[in-house]
């Protein structure tokens, strides 16, 4: 005996329902497309006071972005955003003024030998760390030691291989540096064991910055960030804020203006946006592409935004051992085939062309280069002559194998990956984008003889046009793995006058040898140079002193705000809560 | 079978569903074929204006991508992909997951293989002496890859001996299968996909569909599970038992028919769920590659753009919307006209 | 079997379950090709500078003694955590728990988990709650008013939201009820009580409203599946009103629902990276994004532990309950033998 199962009853009338849900739909979306577009920019905050009145002491000045960042220890650097606030944290010896030259700054002055192998520092006495102790040369030996030290996981080690005993020092051999010589109480000098041009630029970046007696003789990752910067850590939380306060103790008398800074992480843009718009935010950097150009073609917005200087290059690297690419005529067919305004237009407020090695915002950069140029018939006539004649018009030659070209989803170069494909179309080369992990196409891409094509570049480490020449392009720069030459290009002449260059001290015959080098590159073509990425930074009228810096991005030490009403400084001010700083105190 | 057809043909739902399904596979073939437009070429001049891609005009109905393309000659054939993996990955994971769930579902409770004590207590004491253990024998166990050696002669020597035991721990069908559905709901799905994006050098369609099928079934297996347990003792269920029909034959009449409810549920919503988790699996590298258009990989791509041109994230959302409700529609009239006990009076 | 012995062996077998997972998760993250200390060091660190790295992380090692390794820190027993060595070790009692120390975070991935988990429970509680609740009272709404329009347009919307991704959905309550209203928090977490109340209500919603589509479908077809059966037709010429009917049908609902609450509160506990960045809630969903694309391996391992204890204790949570809720399921031993 069966019993009849249960039938479902089921809606008859679906049309209904798909109506019901598109109004839903519709309800929700038309409010968000009338304010999330261009239309609903709020107005500035105005300052207070006049332009030209004297910075106001005070206020606390909130940021945020998008990212996140690893640590604070200045020998643990891995990623862009930490600058920002190493810059508050930890002053050095030598900086950058806003023209991008070194200057001394916890160095009273510095010289150098006659044979340009050793560097003595004079340090300005009275310097006080943010625990209160004086700054002495030891300090800087200590912490120099501390950071190059095989058992700190400082990627930048290797950068310091010029001076005197890092040979010994960095392989566990000996247990001083050699190079780094205390010869008084506010005097230490570093010996090299050749001259370097890049060597001060080098010692102006944040690696080797001094910090507090507590950071200890060797790298430990328990250490509270504590240096000599105009601010000093209040709390640390990790993965959503840190938050510094007024270095009372700062050798440069009435600076920095900030009672403190307020630096959030991983704020997604579109409440970025809206925090700034409401005041909550001071200044603004992670912006969505219809975002940046509402601000930049808002006339009441517009002068209170600017870009920073490009100081990074992105292309397609060709590897030089692989075929085609190990055909020079090939490359140089590549190199005139693509229109690099079509990378550009993949977001137009945000990439900018490039055309050589060296980017705009990095010494050494040549503007009257003529550099790589679009040529399409040069580009096929190369193509001929590498043995692949091909006829755009019937679309038949060419070169007759698909190529793989890896790449990975992050940023824009998903996007720049099918520009170029289409750009390359056009001579007869044929691609078939992989796109893997990030991760994965690291290891790839620097792997000897693996990847025949691939998108590299290279941002600066340091301001110096030899960062991107010896990086990219230098044989020193090969390896079986972890290659950052990845076109594996490998050249004798080349690798000769990047080495001339970099122990050249006279400025002159450095750029000379520079402009030979970038002569030589543009001619073996291992590289198609094709755009930079430009950062645009907004701030509110209130927030006075802002300067763009060469080096820095977002250079907020020395700024000032001069707001209307806050009420958010007394706030601040009493909420002591160290107790927050976790994964800090408690290891 | 006529009568079947005769049903199915006279049903509301099913017409209106499977409008709404061919509406989209229509759109999907014929839109490149009609359009002056192709879904990979970039018209850097004519889509473009001063800030960027050009919004919905007569050339570009739904505008221009952020690579200056037909938005809807993309979206037509991104269809096409889309539709075929979210089809088929769901009704691949929709049929392991009725399988083992019913089966599971059914012999819950019921006896298994009994793994004896000595077993047990031998792999329990391996494992020690390897983890534990003094730093010679972890070492000796683990050289030269010893360690897989020792499971996989451990597992075979258990289950010869597990044939004839009489003591010891008992796993049934069911335990297994649903201890082996809480290993693969708890597996990071990402590492899997992970993992198989670097095993294949170049991911297909069939790949990513296989992928999302063979992962996809889980949930629906435990719902099953769940269903038939409150099923198979109902009246019907044992009376058909009391008779001696055959197992296979209960389960595919009796059981079968009164899951299938949850099953169409999950499985039409999940056609959605597989079209979106495409475009995740593109992040971890196992996407389909560029240029090559899906309704998932263009939902992230509009998610950047949304505030400029909110159209570009409104257009794949509806598809995929419109594909769900088709769907449904369709899945619940099937099922209503398929019914073989259907009351029609 | 007694509740009691049920319960001891399915911890048991949790336990062969929690080990199988986590061994085929170690194996697997190795097959993919990438290097750790590449990720650390950056794109643009030189080749000694990784070379160092790898050193210090120990990923130069074979695996298998990697493998025993970590087992061997996973779970020991030690008296003190003072030792160097137990640095990274969470103590409970004499049994300590070892994950040993993240690749890119450098402290110990037992903090980090510690710091994490409690959102994503949290999150994942909420979340679910809102969805069974929301979606169940819609589904028993449509059930009530089957085949009018009511029925339909509830039905539709849960629909359009479940097809609507996550971020889609947040970035819309976002922009409604903190810009535009200005009633709840952006994103974050907040710092009192009341705060992280206010803070959990849109990333809360957000997933809710994407899962709670399934608890309407799911709720209104066995409802009303329940409301043609015989009982309630006994019931119904007794002279029970509609709500006195609904009442007692929807304790055969519940078996379906249950089992989606469990799966549900699995996946979550595992946790919603796009909602977690979304909202600026950091939690274990993004946490293992992190570690999977970072390649940071002693994370990863962490949260796939914890996502499996997740779920195994979700899954006996199921069983139990299923076996309690359908006294059918639970008195007999049916096919048992077949």
């Amino acid at each position: 005996m069966k019993r009849r199962a249960p039938s479902y009853s089921v809606s008859r009338v679906p049309h209904v329902l798909v109506a019901g849900a598109l109004a839903l739909f519709v309800s929700l979306f038309v409010p968000a497309s009338l304010s999330g577009c261009q239309s609903g920019l709020d107005a500035p905050l105005p300052a207070a006071s006049a332009l030209d009145a004297p910075p106001k002491r005070g206020g606390i000045l909130h940021l945020s972005s998008f990212g996140n960042i690893r640590g604070l220890d200045p020998a643990n650097i891995a990623d862009g955003l930490v600058s920002t606030l190493h810059q508050l944290l930890f002053a050095g010896l030598l900086d950058f003024d806003e023209r991008g030259e070194v200057i001394p700054r916890l160095a009273e002055r510095y010289e150098t030998s006659q044979d340009g192998r050793s560097y003595r520092f004079f340090l300005r006495p009275g310097v006080l760390f943010h625990d209160g102790t004086e700054l002495r040369a030891d300090d800087v030996k200590r912490s120099i030691e501390r950071a190059l030290h095989p058992t700190a996981p400082n990627p930048f080690a290797s950068f310091y291989a010029a001076i005197r005993g890092y040979d010994t020092f960095s392989k566990g051999k000996s247990e001083e540096l050699a190079g780094v010589v205390v010869e008084g109480t506010y005097v230490v000098r570093i010996d090299l064991v050749e001259p370097d041009s890049t060597f001060l630029a080098l010692f102006a970046m944040q690696v080797l910055r001094p910090v507090c007696k507590s950071g200890g003789r060797r790298y430990t990752d328990d250490f509270v960030p504590c240096g000599a910067g105009p601010f000093k850590l209040k709390e640390y939380v990790r993965g959503e804020q840190v938050t510094f306060a007024r270095h009372e103790g700062y050798f440069e008398p009435g600076k920095p203006y900030l009672d403190g800074i307020v630096f959030t992480f991983g704020v997604n843009m579109s409440a970025a946006r809206y925090k700034f718009q409401n005041g909550d935010l001071d200044t603004l950097r992670d912006l969505t592409a219809g975002d940046l150009l509402a601000f930049q073609s808002d006339p009441r917005w517009a002068p209170y935004g600017a870009y920073d200087r490009e100081r990074q290059i992105m292309g397609e690297a060709m590897n030089t051992e692989l075929p085609p690419f190990d055909n020079v005529e090939v490359r140089r067919a590549v190199v005139a085939a693509i229109d690099r305004s079509h990378y550009a237009k993949v977001k137009p407020a945000t990439l900018r062309i490039a055309n050589q090695p060296i980017p705009p915002g990095t010494p050494g950069f040549d503007p009257d280069l003529k550099g790589q140029e679009y040529d399409l018939p040069a580009a096929l006539e190369h193509m001929k002559r590498a043995g692949y004649p091909y006829d755009p018009a019937t679309k038949t030659g060419g070169y007759p194998h698909i190529i793989p070209y890896y790449t990975y989803r992050q940023g824009v170069s998903e996007y720049t990956a099918q520009v170029f494909q289409q750009e390359v179309a056009k001579i007869g080369i044929r691609l078939e984008l992989r796109l893997v992990s990030y991760p994965t196409y690291l290891a790839q891409i620097g792997r000897r003889k693996k990847v025949p094509v691939g998108p590299w570049g290279w941002s600066e480490d340091y301001p110096d046009a030899l960062d991107f020449l010896e990086s990219l392009f230098h044989s020193k720069g090969i390896a079986e793995d972890d290659a950052s030459n990845v076109s594996f290009y490998s050249s004798a002449e080349l690798d000769r006058l990047v080495d001339d260059a970099k122990h050249e001290l006279d400025p002159k015959r450095k750029k000379s040898l520079v402009s030979r080098a970038v002569e030589k590159i543009l001619e073996d073509a291992p590289f198609a140079f094709a755009y930079s990425v430009r950062f645009y930074d907004i701030h509110q009228p209130y927030v006075r002193g802002v300067k763009a810096h060469p080096v820095w991005a977002r250079n907020v030490s020395f700024v000032w705000l001069d707001r209307q009403k806050d009420a958010r400084s007394a706030a601040f001010l009493r909420s002591p809560s160290p107790e927050r700083t976790r994964g800090l105190a408690s290891r | 079978m006529s009568e079947a057809r005769r049903r199915l043909l006279a049903n509301v739902q099913v017409r209106i569903g499977a409008g709404l399904v061919a509406v989209l596979v229509v759109f999907s073939v014929v839109a490149p074929w009609i359009s002056s437009h192709d879904a990979v070429t970039s018209h850097f001049e004519s889509a473009a204006t001063r800030g960027g891609p050009a919004g919905p005009s007569l050339a570009f109905p739904l505008g221009a991508d952020r690579l200056y393309r037909d938005q809807l000659v993309r979206l037509a054939e991104g269809g096409r992909t889309s539709l075929v993996i979210g089809v088929l990955a769901t009704a691949l994971a929709t049929l392991l997951g009725t399988l083992v769930g019913v089966l599971s579902g059914y012999y819950e409770g019921a006896r298994g293989l009994r793994i004896p004590w000595l077993v047990v207590a031998t792999g329990l004491a391996l494992f020690f002496a390897v983890v534990y253990g003094p730093a010679n024998v972890t070492s000796a166990l683990t050289s030269a890859g010893g360690l897989p050696i020792v499971i996989t002669l451990g597992l075979a020597l258990g289950l010869a001996l597990a044939a004839k035991a009489r003591r010891g721990p008992e796993v049934g069908l069911d335990t297994f299968l649903m201890r082996a559905v809480d290993v693969g709901l708890a597996f990071p799905f990402l590492l899997l996909v992970m993992a198989l994006a670097s095993a294949f050098e170049r991911t297909s369609a069939t790949t990513i569909l296989l992928t999302l099928g063979f992962s996809g079934w889980l949930g629906i297996a435990r719902v099953v599970r769940a269903k038939t347990i409150g099923i198979r003792n109902q009246e019907y269920v044992l009376a058909a038992r009391a008779l001696g029909q055959r197992t296979p034959k209960i389960l595919l009449i009796h059981i079968l028919p009164n899951v299938l409810g949850p099953v169409v549920v999950l499985s039409t919503l999940s056609v959605a769920q597989m079209i979106v988790a495409e475009s995740a699996m593109s992040y971890l590298g196992v996407g389909i590659s560029p240029p090559t258009p899906t309704w998932g990989y263009m939902l992230f791509e509009g998610q950047e753009t949304y505030a400029a041109a909110p159209w570009l994230l409104v257009a794949p959302f509806v598809a995929i919307l419109m594909s769900v409700l088709g769907f449904n529609v369709l899945g619940e009239g099937l099922r209503e006209a398929l019914d073989p006990r259907k009351d029609r009076g | 079997m007694t509740m009691a012995r049920t319960l001891a062996r399915r911890l048991a077998h949790g336990l062969v379950v929690l080990f199988a997972t986590v061994t085929l998760a170690f194996f697997l993250n190795e097959v993919v090709p990438s290097d750790p200390a590449r990720m650390v060091a950056g794109a643009q660190a030189r080749a000694e500078d990784v070379e160092k790295v790898r050193r210090e992380l120990g990923t130069n090692k074979p695996l298998a003694q990697r493998y025993a390794r970590f087992l061997r820190r996973l779970v020991h027993v030690a008296s003190t955590k003072a030792a160097p060595d137990h640095a990274t070790c969470a103590a409970l009692g004499p049994l300590h728990l070892d994950l040993g120390k993240s690749y890119q975070k450098r402290r110990p991935v037992v903090d980090i988990l510690a710091e994490r988990a409690p959102r994503t429970i949290a999150l994942a509680f909420t979340a679910v709650l809102v969805q069974a609740l929301l979606g169940t009272a819609l589904g028993l709404f449509a059930a009530k008013h089957r085949r009018t329009l009511k029925d339909r347009v509830t039905v539709g919307s849960s629909l359009v939201a479940t097809s609507a991704p996550t971020f889609m959905t947040g970035l819309l309550l976002q922009l409604f009820f903190a810009k535009i209203l200005g009633v709840l928090p952006l994103d974050g977490f907040g710092a009192s009580f009341s705060d992280h109340v206010a803070s959990i209500v849109l990333p809360s919603l957000t997933l809710g409203l994407y899962g709670a589509a399934l608890y309407t479908r799911i709720s209104r077809d066995e409802m009303v599946t329940e409301l043609g059966r015989d009982y309630v037709r006994t019931a119904k010429a007794k002279g029970a009103g509609p709500t006195a009917v609904m009442r007692h049908a929807f304790r055969n609902v519940l078996v379906p629902l249950v089992t989606l609450v469990g799966l549900d509160l699995g996946a979550l506990v595992s946790g919603a990276a796009v909602t977690e960045t979304l909202f600026r809630w950091p939690g274990l969903g993004s946490l293992a994004v992190e570690a999977l694309l970072d390649r940071d391996g002693p994370v990863l391992m962490g949260t796939v532990l914890v996502t499996c204890l997740g779920v195994v204790l979700s899954s006996i949570f199921v069983d139990l309950s299923v076996h309690w809720l359908d006294p059918r399921a639970r008195n007999e031993e049916p096919a048992r033998g077949s």
